[in-house]
């Protein structure tokens, strides 16, 4: 139900409320884990792990959020995810840069309540099997609902018709959840 | 498109592209389903006629987003069991236009019931909130065997909240589709209850606005029981600003009603239940159709196919009843739902 749902949070977030903000942060975790680890190139996971590029892009959402003054859905998660965009650009440029230097990632103290064995367990089972889907599943799938675009954009995305964006969709779940069940 | 005589209603010849754009149709009526209560996938068009692979391949798909679901929305998907005033919701029954329906607990007594918690961000003005009590309180005042128990109306947690007798069963629709519906017989009787107990909705000043398969349940002792109360309007289920596509399926929606020509009366309940009936014996909806607004187009513009080829073993008399409240001009219909239900008897 919309009224109950991670964006409900961003009014009270702004609004000064710290334990919305956090709950906001925390529920946006698990998606921005998800998109990572779909949109990180294998040369990239090698250097850095897709938690702590969503931890990055948590933390500059949290800096950057009353600066946020959309009030839709859709431009809520067009903002987050150019933030991400930009993180992921950043650690590409650093791995690229400079090879041989550790980078340590700072871990401001999150409060991340709820965050349970079980729902990690559930997140890496996913970003793993969307990890195993072949490219334009993987891609409509991020944009899809990671991103939450509409067709019209992930049709101009990836160059095709916006009934064959959505046909695409369906057999990237199908595929999906053929990658699911193969896990016990 | 041909359609052959077998189950589906498109016929066994459909081209993988057909099954493809019907898919993501239903995939895409389920997704406006889970975020705006729009038609529940199973009583969207693109769904109704559809062969069996896609309802599996529909099934599968809602499995996955599900599961995403659950981990990118940790609020609503974790969310239960959780407190609501004085309602320990338990599980989530059902999803309308209005709102969703919980399976709850009253705190204060254990009673459970079906909650039907109205969509937050509804103009909950003074106007409405005292319409939506008087409402309440009419519903209360009606007691039927074969219409849903009412227990209590009010507000919880700002949240304008519907409680009902919790009602075990499988809905029409369901029972229909696994075959377990009784014979012709006892179904005329079943149906003529039902129009009875819609008959003393109407005499109580209620109208009930959503009568459909899915808002049928049949109970344990093979009842058939009307759920979902004259409530929905309180949460812009009759507004129709999009064809259809927000507030539900047109499919058990009068054509007075889908051309925005008049309120809800007792005549469009009428026509509710006629479609209910016509679709529960002919194994099939009343319109093919893969989108909403060629559906809207059929009903407003053609006669409904008549019972007799298709149910046959159905007596004379009460065809001829149902086809009668499927007139398109109210005034051709049974004026009251109890004239349907003496029609419906022969």
């Amino acid at each position: 139900m919309g009224s109950h749902d991670t964006f409900s949070l961003l009014a009270d977030a702004r609004g000064g409320d710290a334990s919305a903000r956090s709950e906001l942060l925390d529920a946006l975790r698990a998606r921005l884990v998800l998109w990572c680890a779909s949109r990180m190139s294998p040369a990239l996971r090698a250097k850095i792990e897709p938690e702590d590029l969503a931890q990055e892009t948590l933390i500059a959402i949290h800096r950057d959020l009353d600066g946020f003054d959309g009030r839709e859905r859709a431009a809520f998660y067009a903002w987050v995810f150019r933030i991400a965009e930009n993180r992921i650009r950043d650690a590409a440029d650093r791995a690229g840069a400079d090879k041989r230097r550790e980078r340590e990632i700072p871990r401001p103290p999150v409060t991340t309540p709820g965050t349970s064995a079980a729902r990690r367990e559930a997140v890496q089972r996913l970003s793993d099997a969307i990890g195993r889907l072949p490219e334009d599943h993987r891609r409509v799938v991020c944009m899809r609902r990671f991103e939450e675009k509409s067709y019209e954009e992930i049709a101009a995305a990836l160059g095709r018709t916006e009934t064959a964006a959505r046909v695409l969709y369906c057999r990237a779940l199908k595929s999906l959840r053929a990658e699911l069940g193969e896990e016990s | 498109m041909k359609r052959s005589g077998g189950t589906s209603a498109f016929g066994d010849r459909m081209s993988d592209e057909r099954r493809d754009l019907l898919l993501a149709r239903a995939v895409e009526a389920a997704e406006r389903h889970r975020t705006s209560g729009g038609a529940a996938p199973d009583e969207h068009p693109s769904v109704l006629g559809a062969p069996d692979e896609v309802l599996t391949d529909l099934a599968e798909i809602l499995e996955v987003e599900a599961a995403i679901d659950h981990v990118i929305e940790p609020r609503t998907g974790a969310r239960l069991p959780r407190r609501l005033g004085g309602w320990t919701l338990v599980a989530e029954a059902g999803r309308g236009a209005a709102g969703v329906v919980y399976e709850a607990i009253r705190r204060s007594d254990r009673r459970r019931v079906a909650l039907k918690v109205l969509r937050a961000g509804v103009e909950h003005d003074a106007v409405a909130r005292e319409r939506f009590r008087r409402e309440a309180t009419a519903c209360a005042s009606v007691r039927h065997p074969n219409l849903v128990g009412f227990v209590e109306a009010g507000e919880a947690d700002g949240l304008s909240c519907v409680a009902m007798d919790f009602v075990e069963g499988t809905t029409l629709r369901a029972a229909a589709r696994a075959r377990t519906l009784p014979g012709p017989a006892d179904l005329v009787r079943r149906f003529a209850e039902v129009a009875d107990a819609l008959d003393a909705l109407h005499r109580a000043g209620i109208v009930h606005r959503d009568v459909k398969p899915s808002n049928l349940v049949v109970a344990a002792d093979g009842r058939f029981v009307l759920m979902d109360l004259g409530l929905a309007h309180l949460a812009d289920a009759d507004r129709l600003t999009q064809p259809g596509d927000v507030v539900g399926t047109p499919l058990y929606m009068a054509p007075e009603r889908l051309r925005g020509a008049g309120e809800a009366d007792a005549r469009s309940d009428v026509w509710g239940l006629g479609a209910t009936i016509w679709e529960t014996v002919a194994g099939r909806p009343l319109f093919d159709a893969t989108d909403f607004a060629s559906l809207r187009r059929r009903l407003l513009t053609e006669d409904p196919p008549t019972l007799d080829a298709v149910a046959p073993q159905f007596p004379a008399a009460f065809r001829a009843a149902v086809m009668k409240s499927l007139a398109r001009a109210p005034e051709a219909r049974h004026p009251t739902a109890a004239a349907f239900r003496d029609a419906m008897l022969g």
